[in-house]
């Protein structure tokens, strides 16, 4: 038993080593982790509001390109959110004062989501999503890499309910800049969802009309 | 989930003795009761991924959200529903024969959600339709035959040539109608599924 459990640990660990090389990704030293995390923490909690364009891709292993819409994405510390899809169709999602406002090309709902701690969690992700800070121990195992041009935190969700929704999130940060460039949600089939962050304005000017749909 | 079920139950036996009227072609002539196969003109070619933007309001809910069809092999099609967000939904395969869910949310998983789409997406997607009466009228041809336990009609523009209707029909009661509209190839532009006896409509539109 203890030989099939050492040959597995060593066939696991081959892989993982020719994952890790193939993607060429090397874990941080527990030293440089710590300097990570401290620097992303301090740059986040100066981030009084963000302005920002994306791209995202849906990959579905099945089809022969990945799904590409896009958008715009505003905002303000600590929870005011309004992420807006205008490309190729029109969806914007506000979380506003314990409620989310959704406006589906035209159509206009509104409901309460203070009571539901599955939209807390969901808001809180996106807007850690976003800001970078989301090294919360208690609800992710994270883990630590870089490669030759980002820093990279992976985060594994600890509670069932978010286990449900997403199996891991990547977060790339570029090496000279402690703002998230890229986000990649990944799911068990290896399908996945990539976010890729454009024209990045911090701190920029904030209206109420950005936050009505 | 379980108050959804209930409500499910409920409506589908309350609908069982309020059916609405009779199914019949309007405005057509039986022509000809010659068996033929129609195929399917759309969502035919297996190098296109068909992709629409999709509301569904079921049962007093709304949900918007990407549906992704795609033909894996010949008699095979592979569905994907997935949140404005991207997050997947439901992922299932459906063929004239078989109908396999490769994932689902917990939320969703419901034998009688699950029954509707497969019949849903097994009726839009047949590769072909056994048809043996041929109606004809003055704008339309229609083409009726047994399938899934009922009779489809297919409704045909002339003067365009392209499948604008399929009706759904059992004990000759219209159960679900889809409504095809521009189309192009094998791509269509608009989509919507309307069930007779169920409050269940999905609007589909391409991206």
């Amino acid at each position: 038993m203890i030989k099939i459990q050492q040959v597995l640990f060593c066939v696991t660990l081959f892989f993982t080593m020719q994952l890790s090389t193939l993607a060429q990704e090397e874990k941080l030293s527990s030293t440089e982790m710590e300097d990570f995390k401290r620097k992303v923490i301090k740059h986040s909690s100066g981030i009084k509001s963000l302005k920002t364009n994306f791209v995202q891709y849906k990959h579905l292993g099945f089809l022969s390109k990945d799904i590409e819409t896009s958008g715009n994405m505003v905002f303000k510390a600590p929870y005011l959110l309004h992420w807006q899809y205008t490309n190729p169709y029109q969806y914007s999602i506000i979380f506003k004062d314990g409620k989310i406002h959704i406006n589906d090309q035209g159509d206009k709902s509104s409901f309460d989501a203070s009571s539901n701690k599955m939209f807390e969690k969901i808001n809180k992700l996106i807007v850690g999503s976003v800001s970078g800070n989301m090294f919360d121990e208690n609800e992710f195992s994270i883990s630590y890499y870089k490669n030759k041009t980002h820093y990279i935190a992976k985060f594994v969700p600890k509670s069932e309910d978010l286990k449900q929704v997403i199996n891991e999130i990547e977060m790339y940060f570029p090496l000279t800049k402690l703002l998230v460039a890229q986000v990649k949600l990944n799911e068990s089939s290896g399908d996945y969802t990539k976010i890729v962050f454009k024209n990045q304005q911090l701190n920029a000017k904030i209206s109420t009309s950005d936050f009505t749909n | 989930m379980q108050k959804l079920a209930h409500q499910i139950l409920l409506i589908s036996i309350l609908f069982v003795f309020t059916a609405c009227g009779t199914y019949q072609p309007k405005n057509v002539v039986l022509t000809t009761t010659k068996s033929k196969n129609y195929i399917n003109p759309y969502f035919s070619d297996i190098t296109q991924d068909y992709v629409y933007k999709t509301s569904i309001e079921v049962f007093g809910n709304k949900l918007g959200g990407v549906f992704v069809i795609k033909k894996i092999d010949n008699q095979k099609h592979r569905v994907v529903l997935t949140t404005n967000f991207g997050n997947k939904l439901i992922d299932f395969e459906v063929s004239p024969t078989a109908f396999t869910v490769n994932f689902i949310i917990e939320a969703l998983e419901n034998k009688r959600l699950l029954k509707i789409l497969e019949t849903d997406f097994r009726l839009l997607l047949y590769p072909s339709y056994l048809v043996d009466k041929t109606f004809t009228g003055e704008n339309q041809v229609v083409y009726a035959g047994k399938q899934n336990k009922g009779t489809v009609f297919l409704h045909i523009n002339k003067t365009k040539n392209f499948l604008y209707k399929l009706s759904f029909t059992k004990k000759s009661k219209e159960k679900i109608t889809f409504e095809f509209e521009e189309e192009k190839d094998t791509f269509v532009g608009k989509l919507i599924i309307s069930h007779h006896n169920l409050p269940i409509l999905i609007k589909m539109i391409k991206i």
